[in-house]
């Protein structure tokens, strides 16, 4: 038996989302104390901000892979080792090696998973998220943990973005600037693009400064001797500067038809 | 250096289009063909009247538009809208981004100056917040507005106002900041100071000539379809013959100088090779600007200078040379000025009245340009092509007029090589 061993119950652990199924004996929604690994934080707080501390050696890992989807939004693997997925239990005691996966987007959490593939609509994630997460839950709802950090992977959300394409897309136009002592190189010049073509502009300067892509109204922090890669889809057609924002240089204009 | 830098209108995020060659080769090629086809077939005598001519408007119109309380609202709304900008620039942040007074100055005034003033009239002359101070100030120690302490000289003419031009397009075009509160806050003081001072001694006809603004407007409003004739009539005319009416005041030609060479110095700084000049020059990115704005404008003026050289070699001497012809430079110029600036006017100016009204558009690209590239540039072209013709009619007519039958031709000459130049000019910026 699975919940054998809920012993004892914490009280006062609100759940904010009861599954509508009935609670076998020993299932109630509360977090249980048991073997698996140590309990970390104070209860009340919401049991999704607790931790079950395991060693490392016996602790589940988790990887994500995010590939967008043709018709909507994303498709998400799930891979993990020492861990499987308990969608019979869920809300039961917590077990090592067992439990469910929760998705979020840029910290928030969209979505539960039971399984290794989990389909994500485009509906389902606050547009202008950058990336999404993965956590590993035990059927009680608390995060298995090493070392007081939950067990999670992070990956990019790769589109569809309003201004961003996939990262792996090859951009239709690349340009490459480099500033030295306060000089262009190459010297400004324009940059003849379509609508909605994918330019990568590619900038090493020798001091700090700031990008900025006018009409598409985009920045990018340069560090200096490093080389800053901003990717924009220049979507209005138009005369527009790449600039520098701190020294004023003019890189390039961009003349989209 | 402030982030403004590479803006070349002082506000706005994008420029238009170079136009497709196609554009270029069909203006250049009506300009052509419009000029000689003036030499042999346009009217052998003089047939604008200036400002005699025109058809009255009706009584209740003319009435309706003399209404004190119409004039009244218009004063405190330009009061209004000044105070406004000052707050702005005072409080406000200092990006242009956020702060609508950069746009109101550089979009609004300047650039709405232009339909404002081709389709109604000298608006300014009303609106002018300086001019209204000052009436209120006269009427705090009980002066007539108009009552001068000296006399304002007639030679000085316009040549105060293309002195406030050439600032303010300096600010606009070639200063170091041209958006930041601080470098606007300090124009518009010492422009007022200037001009309340000027005004004080001279009495309120000081704003008409010497007012940059004011002299900009109502130079515009020569082409405007409602003028008023001189027994005081609000009429109905034809731009050509209020064109005529221009006065032909000294310093009329440097305010067309200035008005083409900062147009074309604006179209200029827009090409790679002046932006490559501007950043690798060991005078300094201002000293630079200055100089290219400064020669722009001599450019002009020695073209100017030549053409009626030989007009006056050619045809004979007249009274006033250089400043008889001027007139006709003034379509050529608002031709420019609209080719320029009308997409500007369509996009920054719906976004700064929207920063205004308190809307946070930061970070969102502007509104969608309302033309397309070619419709924008057929626009571009017929402006420029437009301001040609009415140069040329305009100049003909003149020459027409002063000069002897016989020799009117041979003087026409020059002048139209005069305006094909500047016109061919015109559509070389646009293209590049």
């Amino acid at each position: 038996m699975i919940w054998a061993a809920a012993a004892t119950f914490a009280l006062g652990s609100a759940c904010t989302e009861r599954p509508t199924t009935h609670h076998g004996p020993g299932t109630s929604h509360d977090v249980a104390t048991d073997d698996a690994g140590t309990l970390l934080g104070t209860p009340g707080t919401g049991h999704h901000e607790r931790l079950r501390q395991v060693p490392a050696a016996e602790a589940p890992t988790v990887s994500l892979t995010v590939r967008s989807d043709t018709d909507d939004g994303w498709n998400v693997r799930i891979d993990t080792g020492r861990f499987r997925f308990s969608p019979d239990s869920v809300g039961g005691a917590a077990v090592l090696g067992s439990g469910h996966a929760h998705l979020f987007a840029d910290g928030k959490k969209v979505a539960r998973a039971y399984g290794r593939w989990h389909h994500l609509s485009a509906d389902d994630v606050p547009p202008g998220t950058r990336t999404l997460s993965v956590r590993l839950y035990a059927d009680d709802h608390t995060a298995w943990a090493v070392g007081g950090v939950p067990v999670q992977d992070t990956a990019r959300l790769p589109g569809p973005a309003p201004d961003e394409r996939p990262v792996g897309e090859q951009p239709d136009r690349t340009a490459d600037f480099t500033i030295t002592a306060g000089a262009v190189s190459p010297d400004p010049d324009r940059i003849e693009l379509r609508r909605g073509d994918l330019l990568a502009i590619r900038v090493t300067s020798d001091t700090d400064d700031e990008l900025h892509v006018h009409g598409v109204n985009r920045t990018a922090e340069v560090e200096a001797g490093r080389t800053t890669t901003l990717r924009v889809v220049l979507d209005r057609s138009g005369l527009f500067e790449v600039e520098l924002h701190r020294s004023g240089l003019v890189l390039a204009q961009l003349a989209v038809r | 250096m402030s982030g403004s830098t590479g803006l070349a209108h002082g506000v706005g995020a994008g420029h238009d289009l170079p136009i497709p060659a196609f554009h270029a080769y069909a203006g250049a090629f009506a300009a052509l063909l419009v000029s000689f086809l003036a030499l042999g077939l346009l009217w052998p005598r003089s047939r604008f009247r200036g400002d005699r001519a025109g058809r009255p408007l009706p009584a209740r119109l003319q009435r309706w538009a003399r209404a004190p309380a119409l004039r009244a609202g218009l004063r405190a709304l330009g009061l209004a809208a000044a105070a406004t900008v000052l707050l702005h620039l005072l409080l406000g942040p200092d990006d242009p981004e956020r702060n609508p007074a950069p746009g109101a100055v550089y979009v609004l005034l300047w650039v709405g100056l232009l339909p404002a003033s081709l389709l109604l009239g000298p608006v300014w002359r009303l609106l002018n917040p300086l001019r209204t101070l000052h009436a209120l100030g006269c009427r705090v120690v009980h002066r007539p507005p108009a009552e001068p302490f000296r006399r304002l000289p007639q030679r000085l003419g316009y040549r105060p106002a293309a002195a406030g031009l050439l600032a303010f397009t300096w600010l606009e075009l070639a200063s170091p900041a041209p958006a930041s509160t601080t470098a606007l806050l300090a124009f518009l003081l010492a422009y007022a100071s200037v001009h309340l001072a000027g005004a004080a001694v001279f009495g309120s006809d000081w704003f008409d000539r010497c007012d940059a603004f004011e002299a900009y407007s109502g130079l515009l409003a020569r082409l405007a379809p409602i003028g008023r004739r001189t027994d005081g009539q609000l009429v109905v005319r034809s731009p050509l013959h209020g064109l005529d009416g221009t006065p032909p005041a000294p310093g009329l030609v440097a305010v067309m100088c200035v008005l083409l060479g900062s147009t074309a110095y604006d179209g200029m700084s827009d090409t790679p090779s002046w932006i490559t000049t501007l950043q690798t020059s060991p005078l300094g990115r201002t000293t630079t600007a200055t100089l290219g704005l400064l020669a722009c404008t001599a450019a002009v003026a020695a073209l100017y200078v030549v053409g009626a050289g030989a007009a006056r070699l050619m045809a004979g001497p007249v009274r006033r040379p250089l400043t008889t012809f001027a007139h006709s430079l003034l379509p050529i110029a608002i031709g420019y000025l609209v080719a320029h600036y009308c997409s500007l006017l369509a996009v920054e100016g719906p976004r700064t009245v929207l920063t205004a009204m308190g809307s946070d558009p930061a970070g969102l690209p502007g509104p969608e340009p309302p033309l397309s590239p070619g419709g924008l540039a057929t626009l571009q072209v017929v402006s420029v092509v437009t301001g040609h013709v009415l140069g040329v009619v305009a100049a003909h007519d003149r020459s027409v007029r002063v000069h002897p039958p016989d020799r009117a031709p041979a003087g026409e000459v020059p002048l139209l090589v005069l305006m094909i130049a500047y016109t061919l000019a015109g559509i070389g910026l646009l293209i590049s």
